[in-house]
């Protein structure tokens, strides 16, 4: 075993000394870079550094955006989900019953209110397009309508409430679209 | 360096994404959606609209909103394909010079003529 030790250890020196001849011969091939080349190269890392820090401003701006955008946005899943409960409680009130006594009515209209200001508190504006034309970006056309008192173009009916969250379309307004 | 951008078309969807250092970020939409619908519409008004809003209005302009046309790009008009689509969809496919599927769409002050040849 000894004797194989020795010889790995002669291994490695015969192969150091071959990769230090081979780092001289290349050094004599390649010789000192020349002035002009030297320039070139520093002319070269100093575009790399200045691109480099335009990334990395940029890199910088886009994160500053994306949390700001976290901030605003964060809550929009949420918010979707508790769209339904207000279409309930709008559905509600439309179609209380006979039995509904004032006070139900109101109680209901009041839970509406204060669920509505909820949502405003956190940027979330209804869309109800009453007289209004209709614009695909906030409006979902649903079906057309004939209406002589309006005009082409214009919304009929709305069937459900539009929400938007700071001005991103969080549920366009389902409505339909006058054409005579 | 340069930038790295894929674009995946799809049929009824589309989405962009870029490399950023070593990881792949799909770019969101106006709306904060990471897919866009692959519709395009032309309104009376001379409109161009793109993705949700062309989608939104097509029941209103059946004829001039254009979806799943990727279905006929690289086919002939005379293709099973394309005669099946034609009666299927609300706006008009056409037969170019060539026999290639042109899809056509036409605005109400008919001052222009849409004709989306193959890509």
């Amino acid at each position: 075993m000894p004797k194989d030790k020795k010889n790995n250890k002669l291994d490695v020196e015969d192969k150091a000394d071959t990769s230090s001849e081979n780092i001289t011969e290349e050094s004599e091939n390649i010789g000192t870079p020349s002035y002009e080349e030297l320039i070139d190269k520093n002319e070269d890392l100093e575009k790399s550094l200045l691109r480099a820090n335009a990334d990395l401003d940029n890199a910088l701006k886009r994160s500053a955006n994306e949390v700001e955008k976290a901030h605003k946005y964060g809550v929009e899943k949420l918010l979707i989900e508790l769209l339904p409960v207000i279409d309930n409680l709008e559905h509600a009130l439309n179609n209380l019953s006979k039995k509904a006594t004032k006070d139900d009515k109101e109680g209901i209209e009041l839970t509406l209110k204060s669920f509505e200001s909820a949502l405003d508190k956190f940027g979330m504006i209804p869309i109800y397009p009453v007289n209004e034309e209709f614009n695909p970006e906030k409006h979902e056309a649903v079906t057309m309508e004939k209406d002589e008192n309006k005009k082409d173009g214009s919304i009929g009916n709305i069937f459900q409430r539009g929400w938007e969250l700071h001005s991103r379309i969080v549920r366009p307004a389902r409505v339909t679209v006058i054409k005579n | 360096m340069s930038k790295i951008i894929g674009i995946d078309l799809g049929t009824t969807n589309s989405c962009v994404a870029v490399i950023e250092g070593q990881q792949q970020k799909v770019i969101e939409n106006a709306e904060g959606g990471r897919t866009t619908p692959s519709v395009i519409a032309y309104t009376d008004n001379d409109e161009v609209l793109v993705g949700l809003p062309a989608k939104r209005q097509a029941v209103t302009n059946p004829e001039n909103t254009l979806y799943a046309i990727k279905r006929l790009i690289g086919r002939t008009f005379d293709d099973e394909v394309v005669s099946k689509d034609a009666d299927m969809v609300p706006y008009k496919i056409i037969k170019a010079d060539n026999g290639d599927a042109w899809v056509q769409a036409v605005t109400k002050n008919l001052l222009r003529l849409k004709l989306l040849q193959k890509f």
